[in-house]
């Protein structure tokens, strides 16, 4: 489960539903070794942020993060 | 021109602008120009009639926007179009290739391809190259990926909702939004987004 191309499936996952905890403890053993997964992270974050922002769509919280 | 006790919702300027927004936004939902004029014009006039109540452009803004979501989802859902399941299972066979660029065979990301810093979303939303980069690259999107996508970015549907609109499977569903993000990022990556300075993870 350590590997890049699952973790990113499980961050996109988490912005839609609850994880459940062995993949919340997969993608925290994993971020703190790989920036590619951190930025990865930080990128979908932003793509959310910007789609809301052009269908008018509230978001006062959802840069701020869950770390 | 501008009213005195409220917003200036007859201000030309403002009603271009916010015209085009609408348009801009309705094509990418319906990828039809002449439906998504028709859209528009349906939430501007019901928009409309309720002008009064607001204080300020943005909150009427926010009001046009909500009303044109809704008529979206509506139109989205006259068409009726279920999914093909063969289309999309190709769809996603070829997502494969995607992979294979991405991620070396021990699923751990190509170093030319690993994400590098972005600008902080702040700096991001306010510069026009983002939103230019942005739009292409969401009209670049496979069909059945960029759908999914916009049902549950931009309509605000939850997953649960758009599996069932589109009788697909959660898996099916999550996999699109996933790969949706993943070309998303890759695209405007590859196009040229990125942060000059050093506080960036690298």
């Amino acid at each position: 489960m350590g590997k890049c191309k699952n973790i990113t499936r499980l961050l996109s996952d988490a912005l839609d539903r609850p994880l459940k905890t062995g993949e919340w403890v997969a993608i925290r053993l994993h971020l703190p070794t790989c920036s590619g997964c951190r930025n990865y992270r930080k990128q979908i974050r932003l793509l959310r942020v910007a789609a809301r922002s052009m269908s008018g769509i509230a978001t006062p919280d959802s840069t701020s993060g869950d770390d | 021109m501008a009213r005195i006790n409220g917003p200036a919702l007859d201000d030309p300027v403002y009603l271009t602008q916010l015209r085009r927004d609408l348009v801009r936004f309705a094509r990418l939902q319906l990828r039809d120009a002449a439906a998504a004029e028709d859209a528009v014009q349906e939430a501007l006039a019901a928009a409309w009639t309720q002008a009064d109540r607001f204080a300020a452009q943005s909150e009427h803004k926010t009001w046009v926007f909500g009303i044109l979501r809704h008529k979206l989802v509506d139109t989205l859902r006259a068409r009726q179009r279920t999914v093909n399941l063969s289309a999309l299972e190709s769809e996603l066979d070829g997502e494969a290739l995607l992979d294979r660029e991405l991620f070396k065979d021990n699923g751990h990301w190509s170093s030319e391809t690993k994400p590098r810093p972005w600008p902080t979303p702040e700096t991001a939303l306010r510069q026009q190259q983002f939103w230019t980069l942005f739009e292409m690259c969401l009209e670049h999107l496979p069909e059945h990926i960029g759908r999914v996508f916009m049902m549950r970015e931009f309509l605000d549907l939850e997953t649960e909702a758009i599996c069932a609109e589109l009788k697909m499977t959660a898996n099916h569903c999550s996999v699109l939004i996933y790969r949706a993000r993943l070309r998303l990022r890759t695209c405007l990556s590859e196009k040229g987004l990125s942060r000059e300075d050093a506080n960036g993870e690298v």
